[in-house]
């Protein structure tokens, strides 16, 4: 469904990826693990056209996405959500889904709402509370829900549970399976709980220092000790 | 009937609010101080002439036109010079130097224009004042009603535009984050390039109404603009509605803060004008250096209502006491 091909990319003229390569298959979960500063964020935002492109290509669905601007690929059906400032801190609860959902008439905006009130009841209650006064989990939950209201075919997560308390967690981990499992959606997760993120994912892919080190079945990544101790903290 | 100083002082503070809110509406939502402001300020001043000196039509005319030709200026400097330098990676210091360098080509052109004005139509435009052609009305002066009513109108539709309507939502969620606004498929240029425009109209209207009770010349443009920026300083730079209260304060602090001094000190005070808003700016902001509207985000609404509705529970408690 994405595929990265022999990509070098950076920041201006700081250079962090470095001939990457990546195929995310559909309704699967691909994890991009590795240690700090190996560049698995830079190659989601790169994958959105927010990084400078030195060479190699990304697609979709066979199309050439490389270095389009962000709101192109984000109205191409691939939904992004930052490690940080995920919402509209500013905004009401309603806003921010208005915001998501600001290219949809306004009958299948309110028929969408709906269906993502479903599967994040507690934001019925608070549409028009800020998104300042949310928690991190609660604010990851109305980042999903933002995402999931434009029934996007991809979905990238940066780090969605990294900062929250391990019972939060176990409610994002549960939505990011039910995305594969339930909505049938392709998800592309970054993730810092190395050990968590693989034991939900398909596929893996292992950076370090904006190379590929690993890729292939999540289980055996996880069950490599070499790699585990060298790169992940984890074996 | 009002003083002439106190016409004066609510003309000024009306016009240089809309000004003042037009500079910080641009600065956020492309995060540069856009200094040819003033600029679009001294065309409005002149399509103002050029309506009641070579056409011969009502002043206030000339807000429907100054409207769309400011507008227009603005987005083509956020176009032609904002975003384009933004493109080669431009950084800050290099954009607020290239509005300074819109603004020496805008206050070129309103000088040649000028100029051509008096060679081609005879009429003197360098020093101009149409007091006379305003109208009365209960005794108060035209300008003082129609600039009060166009910036309550104006910051009403504002506030609407920004609070209820799709394409202000994602103006302020440009404003909070356009990274974010971006990946959810917002064209953040557009908004940046709309927003200019709507900015340089609002400064365009505001210098149509200036000729009609200050002497205006092409440099009225340039010097207000020191103002304006202390207004918006003042008001935080961070929301539109800091910066109406930043133009009132600057405005009213400017006009009766100069009448104030002249009557104690002598006329020669009168020189140091542009001085007032610069100390005004400095003495608030010793006091408050995130301005006026750094204030309005420390006041918790929550531990107000708290507070309220615990007066409202004691006082139905004391009545039901009393009824007993």
């Amino acid at each position: 469904m994405i595929k990265v091909n022999q990509l070098d990319a950076g920041y201006g003229p700081i250079q962090v990826l470095y001939e990457v390569d990546l195929v995310a298959d559909a309704q699967q979960i691909t994890v991009i693990v590795g240690p700090n500063g190996s560049g698995k964020s830079t190659l989601l935002k790169s994958i959105m056209g927010s990084t400078t492109v030195y060479s190699g290509s990304v697609t979709y669905k066979g199309r050439d996405i490389t270095a389009r601007p962000k709101h192109q690929v984000a109205n191409m059906g691939i939904a992004y959500l930052p490690q940080v400032e995920s919402v509209f801190a500013k905004l009401t609860v309603k806003e921010n889904l208005i915001m998501a959902g600001h290219a949809l008439e306004r009958e299948e905006f309110e028929a969408r709402q709906e269906e993502v009130m479903g599967l994040f009841p507690f934001l019925k209650e608070r549409l028009k509370a800020k998104a300042t006064t949310f928690s991190g989990g609660e604010r990851q939950m109305l980042a999903m829900a933002m995402a999931l209201l434009r029934k996007p075919e991809v979905i990238m997560l940066d780090e969605p549970i990294t900062h929250l308390d391990p019972k939060i967690t176990s409610q994002v981990v549960d939505k990011i399976i039910e995305l594969r499992d339930g909505l049938n959606l392709t998800v592309l997760l970054v993730e810092q709980n190395v050990k968590t993120a693989l034991e939900i994912s398909d596929k893996a892919y292992l950076l370090a220092s904006g190379r590929t080190m690993y890729e292939g079945p999540s289980q055996e990544l996880l069950e490599n000790p070499e790699l585990g101790r060298m790169y992940l903290g984890i074996g | 009937m009002l003083p002439t100083y106190v016409s004066g002082a609510i003309i000024y503070s009306n016009l240089l609010m809309l000004l003042s809110i037009g500079f910080t509406f641009a600065y956020l939502t492309a995060k540069v101080p856009n200094f040819a402001h003033g600029g679009n300020a001294a065309i409005g001043i002149y399509v103002t002439f050029t309506l009641v000196r070579i056409m011969e039509l009502d002043p206030y005319w000339a807000i429907l036109f100054a409207f769309p030709i400011c507008g227009l200026t603005s987005a083509l400097i956020y176009k032609g010079v904002i975003q384009a330098l933004k493109r080669r990676g431009a950084g800050l210091i290099s954009l607020s130097i290239a509005t300074i360098a819109a603004q020496m080509m805008i206050f070129a052109s309103v000088n040649i224009y000028a100029d051509y004005m008096r060679g081609q139509a005879g009429a003197y435009a360098r020093v101009f004042l149409f007091r006379n052609e305003d109208f009365e009305w209960l005794g108060l002066p035209g300008v003082l009603l129609v600039s009060t009513l166009l910036a309550v109108s104006i910051i009403t539709v504002l506030h609407l535009m920004l609070t209820k309507t799709k394409f202000g939502i994602a103006t302020r969620a440009t404003v909070e984050n356009a990274d974010l606004a971006g990946t959810l498929g917002i064209d953040t240029e557009l908004i940046s390039l709309v927003s200019w425009f709507i900015t340089g109209g609002l400064a365009g209207v505001a210098g149509t109404l200036l000729p009609l009770w200050f002497q205006s010349t092409p440099y009225t443009g340039s010097l207000i603009l020191m103002s304006v920026f202390s207004a918006s300083v003042v008001g935080g730079m961070s929301s539109i509605y800091g910066a109406m209260v930043g133009g009132y304060v600057i405005g009213l602090t400017e006009v009766l803060g100069t009448s104030f001094l002249s009557d104690q000190l002598g006329s020669w005070v009168l020189s140091y004008r542009p001085l007032i808003p610069l100390i005004a700016m400095f003495i608030i902001l010793v006091r408050v250096p995130e301005g006026l509207a750094g204030i309005a985000g420390k006041i918790d609404l929550s531990r107000i209502r708290e507070s309220a509705s615990s007066l409202s529970t004691f006082a139905r408690r004391r009545r039901g006491d009393r009824d007993a």
